[in-house]
């Protein structure tokens, strides 16, 4: 009979216990800055949405973009309001670097385009976050204006869940 | 008895599997900690190709490349800024493949030599073996999102002795000992911006922080690193072997594009990074990372009454050999001497109103001279409002601590014959109405010659 109430009393507070831990663990989440993880797909000039996923942490800013290979992206909110933008690297054009066999010390390139690229961008989350659109800055067909003009490889509705 | 057991046995299965849901696949160890992850540049070491019985060889491993990588300027100065983890993977066979020898290896992130017809180049999938992304880059961006989110700079250790290697979206090495070279010219990509210094036909040319088509002496983006006496173009000669100039041949191409030094780490391996290349990388830690720390209190509002006093600190980032400069500057005047991490402000020193002050940190470092957009400097300012100050006693116009026929006078002197004004103004005031006239000259000799009240106490007048 005692050895009975002993156990149910130290499965509850087994039980308490890791319900309390979730619950501390929540808590301490929802004040947590965060990231959202897009996966996307590049495939003749449109990019799609794979999966999205949010992690605690910070992202950390980055030196602005110039390669011409960049794409480029806003994110918006459903008033569209800018709520951030950024650059990456044309995913689907990959550069790898080796050593020349030839000569020692000296370096190599060996471009590839690829198809289809997928790739993961970073970002810093937000709850306001609705739409993402990527784009391409391109040389303006215009002769008179000397601006590049956006090519937009396409926008897509964001629902990042936590 | 067998079910209480059985349940506790759950229950703690539940709490490992819970909150260490990785422990059993993967593990990812510190190998270099200096601090919170969000305020250090974060380097990630991902293992292939090391089985089950060689984890313990990749920790070893990722702790021999992190410690070549901070033997090389300027990453060896700034180590303190770096925070370094250890990802293992456990991969099911040792190495790599090697699809010109024919031979192929089970391996967690499927990398392979001879990737694209080159033997010493290793990539991971997608690639010309494997396109599928899920089978190589996808398992890398899992695992970082799993493990570590706030990674900066990612290497794949690949436990094969052959030489080997690639710079791209990932750096990737062999356990071969020449091979983490490759890793430290791809940081100078990734982390500085830097552009490529070497001859390749077809490669796209771009503006850099080390590559320029400017030949003006003057519109050389690093000219304050060149000698007057040092010629432009510079003549590849041994005489300008160890200077900064404007050496031809660069970003891709042999004529027409010029770098700074006639050999450097972004031109060609077993290099030292030149002036110009370590002054970016440099700079660009700043970018993702602030010269002050933390601070304390947090940066914004303090109130002081009366006499009260804070202690304002702030805690700069320390490199190896040098330390960062600090300036304290209240109303934007900088305190002379006020050189120290901690500055105590005190309210009588101020003065009631509202006054700014700030701590400035510099990075000082003889290895970056060009900094326009100041990234070496970092401030944290805060805004103390004092009040209830009394500094000063009411109707003691000529500040001598009483009140008496001299400060009639001096009332008199100042309204009827344009005299000093009390300083502060409230000291005159007697009636404190704002202004000092006749009235006041009346108020204060009724309270020096027939014990009429005492000076009206206002502002910091109130001693």
């Amino acid at each position: 009979m005692v050895k009975s109430k002993f156990a149910r009393v130290l499965s509850l507070a087994i039980l308490s216990l890791f319900l309390l831990s979730l619950y501390a663990l929540a808590a301490a989440e929802k004040n947590q800055s965060k990231i959202l993880f897009l996966h996307l797909k590049f495939k003749d000039n449109t990019i799609t949405l794979v999966k999205t996923t949010i992690r605690p942490g910070v992202v950390k800013p980055m030196l602005p973009p110039k390669d011409s290979d960049f794409l480029y992206y806003e994110v918006s909110s459903s008033s569209g309001v800018l709520l951030w933008k950024g650059g990456i690297k044309d995913p689907s054009f990959v550069r790898y670097e080796y050593e020349d066999p030839d000569q020692p010390g000296k370096l190599k390139v060996k471009e590839i385009k690829l198809e289809e690229a997928e790739f993961t961008l970073r970002i810093p989350y937000n709850p306001e976050f609705q739409l993402i659109e990527f784009y391409k800055s391109v040389p303006s067909n215009d002769n008179k204006k000397q601006s590049a003009e956006r090519k937009s490889l396409g926008t897509i509705k964001l629902q990042p869940k936590e | 008895m067998k079910i209480l057991r059985n349940f506790v046995i759950f229950s703690l299965i539940l709490w490992v599997v819970w909150f260490s849901p990785l422990v059993f696949c993967q593990t990812i160890e510190q190998i270099l900690d200096n601090g919170p992850t969000n305020r250090r540049i974060n380097v990630v070491f991902l293992s292939e190709g090391y089985t089950n019985a060689e984890s313990a060889q990749y920790i070893t491993d990722a702790n021999n490349l992190l410690n070549y990588t901070f033997s090389i300027q300027p990453f060896s100065e700034y180590k303190t800024y770096f925070n370094a983890f250890a990802i293992y993977v456990a991969s099911v066979q040792s190495g790599s493949d090697h699809p010109f020898s024919d031979i192929y290896r089970n391996t967690y992130f499927n990398s392979t030599y001879d990737s694209y017809g080159i033997q010493r180049l290793i990539t991971i999938p997608p690639n010309d073996m494997d396109p599928n992304y899920g089978h190589g880059q996808g398992k890398v961006d899992a695992l970082l999102q799993s493990l570590m989110p706030e990674y900066d700079i990612v290497v794949l250790i690949v436990n094969d002795p052959e030489y080997g290697g690639s710079g791209g979206v990932l750096a990737i090495t062999s356990m071969h000992p020449a091979a983490p070279e490759i890793v430290v010219h791809e940081l100078g990509h990734s982390f500085g911006d830097l552009a490529d210094e070497y001859d390749y036909p077809g490669g796209t040319s771009r503006e850099a922080p080390n590559t320029t088509r400017e030949t003006r002496r003057e519109f050389i983006k690093w000219g304050i690193w060149i000698l007057e006496s040092t010629p432009i173009p510079t003549p590849e000669t041994f005489e300008y072997e160890t200077l900064v100039g404007l050496f031809e041949g660069a970003a891709y191409q042999a004529s027409g594009w010029y770098r700074p030094k006639l050999n450097c780490e972004m031109q060609s391996l077993f290099v030292p990074f030149c002036e110009v290349c370590a002054e970016q990388l440099i700079k660009s830690k700043y970018v993702l990372i602030n010269a002050i720390d933390s601070c304390f209190p947090p940066s914004g509002n303090i109130a002081l009454v009366d006499t009260d006093s804070v202690s304002l600190e702030i805690v700069p980032l320390l490199p190896m050999s040098h330390q960062l400069s600090i300036q304290w500057l209240v109303n934007d005047s900088a305190k002379a001497g006020a050189d120290s991490p901690t500055f105590k402000v005190y309210s009588y020193e101020l003065g009631n109103g509202t006054h700014q002050v700030k701590a400035e940190v510099k990075d000082t470092t003889w290895m970056v001279r060009n900094d326009p957009s100041n990234l070496l400097r970092d401030s944290k300012g805060w805004t103390v409002n004092v009040s209830g100050l009394c500094t000063a006693k009411a109707g003691d116009a000529n500040a001598d601590n009483n009140v008496n026929l001299a400060d009639i006078i001096f009332n008199v002197n100042y309204v009827f014959k344009g005299g000093p004004a009390a300083s502060p103004i409230c000291r005159g005031d007697d009636t404190a109405d704002s202004s000092v006239n006749l009235a006041d000259i009346i108020y204060k000799v009724n309270y020096v010659f027939k014990g009429g009240p005492a000076p009206i106490k206002s502002g910091v007048c109130c001693l």
